[in-house]
């Protein structure tokens, strides 16, 4: 019974629920579809009849006062102003009472002469108008009302809808529709990791690491740990056996050194064979009590990914009504542009979070993960808990500052239970649950965030979020107490000389300062800055925009989790990264080619891929390049300035590519960007093959 | 709760009680050509707030030479508030601001003017802010640009004909504006002035030749100003010499659409009357200094047709305007 074994359980256990969860989404998003469809043409036919209603009005009562109807005036224009209201109508004709047209504005379809000088339309000017119906006419949907004034008949009124028109809003419904199945699909494997992944997982380790030391003759007692589930009773029954092997091991014992005791020399000698025989014993195997702490992983690596999951929630709820928000809420502020003040609390709290970190690391090191994070979550819950009732944007810049500090507490302090609970081998994986808990939150969080605003309004979604928050110290609360923190760790802030050391330190800033602050700006200028507004520039929704991202985070779930593999199984971790930068560089120079809409989908694509393939192992770098500095200066600290310089990647990234857009437009934008990326990738790649720092050599060099 | 209930109930009693027992403004009115929608307007407004006045109406009909009687039984009578209508009578009654004379203008009485086109250019106050003097009142024609924009929106047209009159000074600057107007707009302004007889008065003769003319030149409107003497001969010469010529005419007051326009963005007198007695109301009961307060006009105007001289003219409205136009009957026939 290998854990192999029991994670292939898992995973088809998973795998089921998932299958039956996304069939039944499938078949719910189908017939949403067919009903959509079903109704929307009529529907939209109903809203041509009531607006040409008006028209006609118009146009009997012009009759009525006297103006002949072939003499009306005019009439284009009140064509004109209806097509401005309704952009959604492509034409629109009157005729006379023999189909002739008199008035048209707008792109009549092919045929559409034909189609109103047809018996069938004439007969309508017979009949009170009825309910109305579209008929599709040469790509439209034609919609007639009679004009009959007092018995006399004047004509018919037509209106055209293109068809494209329907088939966007079924496009944009269709999308609308798989968003929301991505979302749940992502929720439904959050929960499963968090009801049954991770107690599992837990419970399999003990079991299979308990099994292994048996099976290693270590027959040592321990304080059992094990939870009251099918795994623990059967660690409770290995525990008890362990306990009768001790036993009579210790009865074993007593009864040799009895025996000897009393024994005379000859005896001794003819007794030498059984104290040979038991020596061997105590060599072969480990008995007594432990002296060694139980292990920490109660709850597995995996345990910190379903707190840290909602947490991020919380705040990735706000990314998408945020600006929104802040405008509601906007004081002028003279010598600043709007633009810039709508900024202004997202990057407070981007500043907060980058600056933070270094304080936050070694503070979280010496209070402990658990108690750092509790305090943290604290801190955002009263945070959104005031931004849902903040008064202007001087107070809320305070409670988004507040959120950022508990942000950037949690955020750290996950960061270094992954590094205590994990060792160098599978640490880029570690962070790879890490950023896929982030990733996942970054999938579901805007999407939803971007629905509860529109239905339940901004405040009461900020309510939301703190609630959020607030469920998060609940379940970190239920992590394992944090372990008495060992006195050999350094600890404490990197002075400033450090911090000048590390910044020139060569190894250090190769990974800093070309990868990961590359990254970071990628990202925060192209994903979050650039692409919304080009979006909406080309003519698309900022819901396209959203699903944009969206596309983004799956592709970061999806891949990042395999690239951590890749890594960790001893694939070059430089090769990832640079080979990840250059991909997303690669991107941006794809609009050298087209500006359309489609290279935007391939750039949102290799950029994605490209951040996946590197984001893991740039954190597990540091570790593996920075040895050295982290035993000068305690991880936390090495940690804590990689992730500050990071982070304020993220807050020059909107930055530069503000500027860039002022000089070059958007499609310069992206390309200096990218080709900016594109270069730290190779140059990274090329700096870190000449100094390959492989384990051995650190030592070499350091000494 | 109980007390502001108190209290709403001793306002309602209280105030008419308080309103009857103290004495009636009195307000000396002097108009121009007798009484119009404005005065009732005017006097609807204190009626329907329940402000007692006494209300003593002069008419000038036309002669400037009664006003110095008026002028007179002002300084004798000494009433609360001086209403003058028009810019003839009240530069007579005030004088242009930079030629008072205080023997003759009347400067110690609040005067509050109506119906006066272009208070600015007439010299009755230096700036629409404030007359800087015991005066305040009210205009009641749209600005220009915006009458051209309107008359555009029924038919466009690059070229208007104008026919004002040379000796007010009134016409001469509206001329002016929509000649500037004109640069921008790009359209064309052929003017045509009413002629001066023996005696140096104006007469409409030869106005329909000149009518007739403009339209031979082009003119694709006839645009009839606030001008004084224009009024007097819009129903009876100029408005029918233009539907003889085909040509359609745009009214800048509600007295030149009550002519027979075929259409035009106008002040409703009856409305104007009303802002009038407002500002007379700031005077009287607030106790402001009339220079305090500015000289306005209505902000919102009325599109007119009359769909008679449309059908005849074969210009019907264009569709969109059954939304929002005034429709209005045709004038009865002129004496």
């Amino acid at each position: 019974m290998d854990s192999h074994y029991l994670r292939r359980i898992y995973w088809q256990i998973s795998g089921v629920t998932m299958l039956l969860v996304v069939i039944a989404l499938a078949a719910n998003s189908w017939f949403a579809h067919r009903t959509f469809e079903e109704e929307l043409v009529p529907e939209t036919a109903r809203k041509a009849a009531t607006v040409g209603a008006t028209v006609r009005t118009l146009i009997l009562k012009a009759v009525g006062s006297g103006i002949e109807y072939k003499a009306l005036y005019g009439v284009d224009k009140a064509f004109a102003e209806v097509f401005n209201d309704n952009p959604e109508f492509t034409s629109m004709a009157a005729t006379d009472d023999t189909g002739a047209i008199l008035f048209q504005a707008g792109r009549l379809p092919p045929g559409a002469a034909e189609f109103f000088a047809s018996a069938e339309v004439l007969a309508r000017m017979q009949q009170p108008p009825a309910r109305a119906e579209g008929q599709l006419i040469g790509g439209q949907y034609m919609v007639s009302l009679p004009l009959v004034k007092d018995e006399q008949r004047l004509g018919v009124l037509h209106i055209g809808i293109a068809r494209t028109f329907v088939d966007n809003i079924m496009l944009e419904m269709l999308l609308d529709v798989l968003v929301v199945l991505v979302v749940a699909l992502f929720f439904t494997l959050e929960l499963l990791s968090f009801l049954a992944g991770a107690r599992l997982e837990a419970g399999m380790k003990l079991l299979s690491d308990t099994v292994q030391r048996i099976r290693a003759g270590d027959f040592t007692e321990r304080l059992s740990v094990a939870a009251k589930d099918e795994i623990g009773r059967i660690l409770n029954q290995i525990d008890r056996r362990v306990g009768q092997i001790n036993a009579s091991y210790q009865q074993l014992t007593r009864d040799l050194q009895a025996t000897l005791k009393q024994a005379n020399p000859v005896e001794r000698a003819q007794l030498q064979d059984a104290v040979t025989a038991w020596e061997a014993l105590r060599a072969k195997f480990r008995f007594g009590s432990a002296t060694e702490a139980p292990p920490v992983a109660v709850g597995g690596l995996n345990s910190i990914r379903a707190p840290l999951f909602v947490f991020i929630l919380a705040e990735e709820l706000t990314r998408a009504f945020l600006p929104g928000y802040i405008n509601q809420l906007l004081v002028p502020i003279p010598w600043l542009s709007p633009q810039i003040v709508i900024g202004l609390p997202i990057v407070l709290f981007m500043l907060i979070v980058a600056l933070g970190q270094p304080y936050l690391g070694s503070w979280s090191e010496r209070r402990g993960r658990r108690r750092t994070m509790i305090a943290g979550a604290t801190v955002a819950t009263v945070g959104f808990v005031a931004t849902a009732m903040a008064n202007n944007l001087y107070d809320l810049l305070l409670w988004r500052g507040l959120c950022a500090l508990g942000y950037g507490m949690v955020f750290v302090s996950a960061q270094g239970y992954i590094l205590d609970n994990t060792t160098a081998r599978d640490r880029a994986k570690g962070f790879a649950l890490f950023v896929g808990a982030i990733m996942v939150a970054t999938v579901c969080g805007p999407s939803i965030g971007g629905i509860l605003a529109d239905n339940i309004g901004y405040r009461p979604s900020f309510g939301v979020a703190a609630a959020l928050a607030f469920l998060s110290i609940l379940i970190i609360a239920r992590l394992p107490q944090d372990p008495p923190r060992e006195e050999t760790a350094r600890t404490g802030m990197p002075s400033l000389k450090d911090f000048a050391a590390l910044l020139t330190n060569r190894r250090f800033m190769v990974l800093t300062g070309l990868a990961a602050m590359p990254a970071k700006v990628v990202l925060t200028g192209v994903c979050f800055y650039l692409l919304p507004l080009y979006i909406v520039s080309i003519g698309s929704t900022q819901a396209m925009a959203g699903r944009m991202l969206m596309i983004y985070a799956v592709l970061m779930v999806l891949i990042v989790p395999f690239a951590a593999g890749a890594s960790d199984r001893g694939s070059s971790r430089e090769k990832l990264v640079a080979a990840g930068l250059c991909l997303s560089g690669v991107g941006g120079l794809m609009m050298l080619t087209s500006t359309s809409f489609w290279v935007v989908i391939a750039l949102v694509f290799t950029l994605g891929i490209g951040q996946a393939l590197s984001i893991a192992s740039q954190s597990a770098l540091v570790a593996e390049h920075c040895q050295e500095e982290i035993a000068r200066f305690g991880s936390d600290a090495v940690y804590g300035v990689y992730r500050m310089l990071e982070r304020l990647g993220n807050a020059i990234g909107p930055l530069l590519a503000s500027v860039l857009v002022i000089y070059y437009g958007y499609t310069g934008a992206f390309m200096a960007i990218c080709i900016l990326v594109l270069s730290c990738g190779a140059l990274f790649f090329l700096l870190t093959r000449l100094d390959k720092p492989g384990v051995g050599r650190i030592t070499e060099l350091g000494a | 709760m109980k007390r502001i209930l108190a209290f709403l109930l001793l306002a309602c009693v209280a105030l008419p009680a308080a309103a009857q027992g103290t004495k009636p403004y009195r307000i000396y009115a002097i108009t121009f050509r007798g009484m119009t929608d404005v005065e009732k307007g005017f006097q609807d407004y204190f009626a329907a707030r329940k402000i007692p006045v006494d209300i003593t109406f002069r008419d000038m009909a036309r002669d400037a030479t009664r006003l110095p009687g008026f002028l007179e039984e002002i300084r004798r009578t000494k009433p609360d508030l001086v209403y003058t209508w028009g810019t003839s009578v009240t530069l007579g009654v005030v004088g242009p601001y930079d030629k008072v004379n205080p023997q003759t203008h009347i400067t110690d009485i609040p005067v509050v003017f109506t119906l006066v086109a272009a208070p600015v250019l007439a010299k009755i106050v230096p700036d629409l802010k404030s007359s800087g003097r015991n005066v305040t009142g009210v205009f009641h024609v749209a600005p220009t640009e915006t009458q051209m924009r309107a008359m555009a929106s029924y038919r466009p047209f690059e070229k208007i004909g104008v026919l004002y009159s040379p000796t007010e000074r009134n016409s001469v600057v509206t001329l002016e504006e929509i000649r500037e107007v004109g640069r921008r707009m790009k359209f064309s302004v052929i003017e045509k002035k009413f002629s001066l007889d023996a005696a140096g008065k104006l007469t409409a003769e030869g106005a329909p030749a000149m009518i007739a003319e403009m339209r031979a030149q082009g003119a694709q409107w006839l645009y009839l100003p606030p001008d004084s003497y224009l009024g007097t001969q819009a129903q009876k010469v100029v408005i029918p010499a233009a539907m003889e010529q085909g040509l359609p005419t745009f009214a800048s007051t509600e007295q030149l659409m009550e002519a027979g326009a075929l259409t035009g963005l106008i002040s409703r007198y009856h409305s104007i009357g009303q802002f009038t007695a407002y500002k007379a109301e700031q005077i009287l009961r607030a106790g402001r200094a009339p220079a305090q307060i500015p000289v306005e006009t209505l902000t919102r105007f009325s599109f007119q047709v009359q769909l008679d001289s449309a059908i005849r003219l074969a210009l019907p409205p264009p569709l969109p305007m059954f939304n929002y136009a005034e429709f209005v009957a045709p004038p009865p026939p002129a004496n």
